[in-house]
């Protein structure tokens, strides 16, 4: 039934290619399936390739598995049997030797590889075989014409029979015929009222080689899908990516959050705990709650609710005077407030945990200060407001901020300004004296020293006019918050803040689509 | 069919260790001239684009132009079962949902295959135009990495300064600043450790740390980095790939805000 004429040229050449160029194990199954020829073409055509290769003395790199039927002698307690095996080349001729009678020896497969293991053999056919598990035997010389496939809903009917009379015999009986319904039909008697499920979700199963289809289609869809949600998701979290930056502003709300339950009583809190600890003897009283009250209504919320936790914070650090008024603490939360605010109208992003170094800086500083300023300066929160210098350096989020000295050296040339620590004193609005250091930009000519000295020198006179407008500006948030500073800072402070607003830019900006 | 046989496997799993951290996903173009890749990070900040080249595979052979959107993750977890010293060969059908990695040892003693899912993605491709590049900057990538990884103590940003005397980085943040100056090398025995500036004119800009630092994964993949800047556009990181093609970041800078 096969003649030499079906196995042509073209043949061999396919052959050739799966072989030697793709490095395939080539078994006659595969090929047959593949071709669609008959096994026994198959056989026949790996035999007519082996032959030739072995020809043209290609055939050297060739490994050749043979499928060896035979009867087995003998051995002790075994009777002969007819046994099939699969053996490498180089053990044919021994595998013949073992056989009683040799019924036949085939071609089984073709390989570039050395076979380490005859599992390969098999997977080797998985993927063709579950390609045409339902007509696996077409091109065999097998053939059993009572053996049909069934429908589901036969198979649904039988699975129920089943579920009745537990051992299946109609079944097994059916399968007898039908190797790939036992697997069926065996999986599926367990658990019949899952049936469908199992179908779905054995891939190994019949019914599911065609749902697989589709199911692939699904998985490519969802693929596509899941990849389009995070790239949307990206394109959305552009605003996310610019919060990541200034991550600053967001610490803070949540503070604020956290604080909003305190905020009724705003001025209670601070007082009560401002009566046991806050440190200096209190003054006129009258002023400073009005402040308080002021503020509340020129500052938004948050700010509010957070300077007020940072008053409450600030009292009960400073608990090492009781005796001391409670304006202090009152006052404190003024300034803290001003601060905060000018702060924000600053800078947005300004990250509101950058303040506890400054306050650091200030307390070492103030700690040899007479103690009215030290207890300003204990807590670790409130910085003197003034210190717009400092401040704005370590608020400025971008680099060639913080070091006003590295600029005065850039600007060498011109007027070159330096950044001076300043002992300030001034009397606040309820008439205590307050001392502070801060930082003062200073031209680094000769009057310097004049300057500083106008500074320092002038206590009281100054305090009269520079504690109401250092409030005033930092409770409006205006510009004026230079005030007690020098004009030279304001050229600075400008191209800081001009630094302080880089903004990351985007890609797409740079380049267009294509 | 597409089949890209890679005798340096560990090239592949370099470049994927450079790239999975800025990317989840990406397409990889397969042509006859070679594999490319371009993507931008989720946030649109920046752009990688590798390019192997063809010539560089020991074997390559691409009938049809192909374009294998992966799982950058899942690739390089993949990637992460090759040794160091085995042989990769990427393999595709025509037209194929799955792509192919097959590792062979170089004793030929183990061959594995990894098959992986390919992924439809958006096609998103930005043309990047030719740009000639007020500075250049060549250092030895170590340098950079090392540059970029201190200063990112400091603050979100690093600014990079060119100038005739050198390149200064700096930064400043909470703790302080920093400035890294680097002065071009006199003499030079190594071309890779040199520090080389061409310049046409000075050159400031401003970019987030964070960037950097993932651009500076591709160290393994070379001894030498190069910037390149110019005013008002992205800065490039440049790493060679060995000698089968080279790693190309774009960083958008920052740039001061135009409302204030």
């Amino acid at each position: 039934m096969v003649s030499d004429t079906s196995i042509d040229s073209m043949y061999l050449e396919n052959l050739d290619e799966f072989i030697n160029d793709e490095g395939r194990i080539v078994t006659y199954k595969w090929l047959s399936l593949t071709l669609g020829v008959h096994t026994n073409v198959a056989k026949q055509m790996l035999y007519h390739f082996v032959s030739s290769q072995h020809d043209s003395d290609k055939g050297d790199n060739l490994n050749v598995t043979y499928i060896v039927s035979g009867v087995v002698a003998r051995e002790g307690d075994h009777p002969g049997v007819h046994k099939i095996w699969l053996v490498k080349e180089d053990s044919l001729a021994a595998a013949k030797t073992k056989m009683k009678d040799v019924i036949s020896v085939h071609i089984y497969s073709v390989q570039k590889t050395k076979l380490q293991d005859m599992n390969v053999l098999y997977s080797a056919n998985y993927d063709k075989v579950k390609e045409n598990i339902m007509s696996i035997n077409k091109y065999s010389g097998i053939e059993c014409p009572d053996a049909k496939v069934r429908s589901t809903a036969a198979l649904a009917k039988i699975r129920q029979e089943n579920a009745y009379q537990a051992p299946p015999e109609p079944v097994k009986k059916e399968s007898k015929y039908k190797p790939s319904q036992i697997k069926n039909d065996i999986k599926k008697e367990p658990g019949s009222e899952n049936d469908d499920k199992q179908t779905n979700g054995k891939s190994n199963q019949i019914a599911s080689m065609f749902a697989r289809q589709n199911k692939k289609v699904e998985v490519k869809k969802e693929g596509a899908k899941h990849k389009k949600t995070p790239s949307s998701a990206g394109s959305k979290t552009k605003g996310g990516i610019s919060a990541f930056f200034n991550k600053g502003p967001v610490v803070k709300k949540s503070d604020a959050a956290e604080s909003v339950p305190l905020s009724p009583s705003k001025t209670s809190p601070s007082k009560s705990e401002s009566s046991k600890c806050s440190p200096i003897k209190s003054g006129s009283g009258a002023s400073s709650p009005v402040k308080a009250d002021s503020i509340v209504s020129s500052s938004s919320e948050t700010e509010l609710q957070e300077s007020v936790k940072e008053s409450q914070v600030e009292s009960v650090d400073t608990d090492s005077s009781p005796k001391r008024a409670k304006k202090q603490s009152k006052i404190k939360a003024q300034q803290q407030r001003g601060k905060n605010k000018r702060k924000k109208g600053k800078c947005d992003e300004a990250p509101k945990m950058k303040r506890t170094r400054i306050m650091q800086l200030s307390d070492s500083e103030s700690s040899s200060e007479e103690e009215v300023e030290e207890e300003l300066f204990l807590s670790p929160s409130p910085p003197p407001p003034e210190v717009h210098g400092v401040e704005s350096d370590s608020d400025e989020i971008i680099p060639p901020t913080p070091q006003p000295k590295s600029q005065d050296l850039l600007n060498k040339g011109g007027q070159g300004r330096r950044r001076k620590l300043v002992d300030k004193t001034f009397e606040d609005e309820d008439g205590y004296i307050v001392t502070k250091k801060e930082y003062e930009f200073v031209e680094d000519s000769g009057d310097e020293d004049v300057a500083e000295m106008k500074m320092d020198t002038s206590p009281k006179f100054e305090t009269e006019i520079s504690p109401g407008s250092t409030k005033t500006s930092n409770l409006h948030q205006s510009k004026t918050k230079t005030s007690p500073q020098k004009k030279s800072t304001k050229a600075t402070k400008k191209s800081q803040v001009a630094d302080h607003k880089k903004k990351q830019s985007n890609i797409t900006n740079f380049f267009s689509k294509k | 069919m597409f089949e890209a046989r890679l005798v340096q496997g560990s090239l592949l799993k370099k470049v994927l260790d450079a790239i999975k951290e800025l990317l989840n996903e990406a397409s990889w173009d397969c042509a006859d001239s070679g594999i490319q890749l371009q993507a931008m990070d989720n946030s649109h900040v920046s752009l990688v684009s590798v390019n192997l080249r063809a010539e560089g595979f020991d074997k390559y052979r691409c009938d049809r132009n192909l374009i294998m959107g992966m799982d950058l993750t899942s690739m390089s977890k993949i990637l992460k079962c090759a040794a160091n010293d085995d042989i990769i060969t990427m393999k595709a059908q025509d037209n194929a949902d799955t792509v192919t990695f097959i590792f062979e040892s170089p004793s030929q003693e183990k061959v594995s295959d990894y098959e992986m899912k390919l992924m439809n993605l958006d096609q998103d491709h930005l043309g990047i135009p030719e740009t000639d590049y007020a500075c250049v900057i060549k250092l030895p990538s170590g340098e950079f990495a090392r540059i970029c990884r201190d200063l990112s103590n400091f603050g979100e940003s690093i600014v990079i300064a060119c100038s005739k005397e050198g390149v200064k980085f700096s930064a400043a943040g909470d703790i302080g600043t920093g400035n890294i100056k680097l002065a071009q090398t006199s003499s030079v025995d190594k071309e890779e450790e040199a520090v080389i500036i061409e310049m046409q004119e000075p050159v400031t800009l401003t970019f987030a740390c964070r960037y950097l630092n993932m651009f500076t994964k591709a160290t393994p993949l070379s001894p030498q980095v190069s910037l390149s800047m110019s005013p008002d556009v992205p800065l490039v990181v440049e790493y060679s790939i060995g000698d089968i093609g080279q790693i190309q970041y774009f960083l958008a800078p920052k740039i001061d805000d135009q409302d204030t």
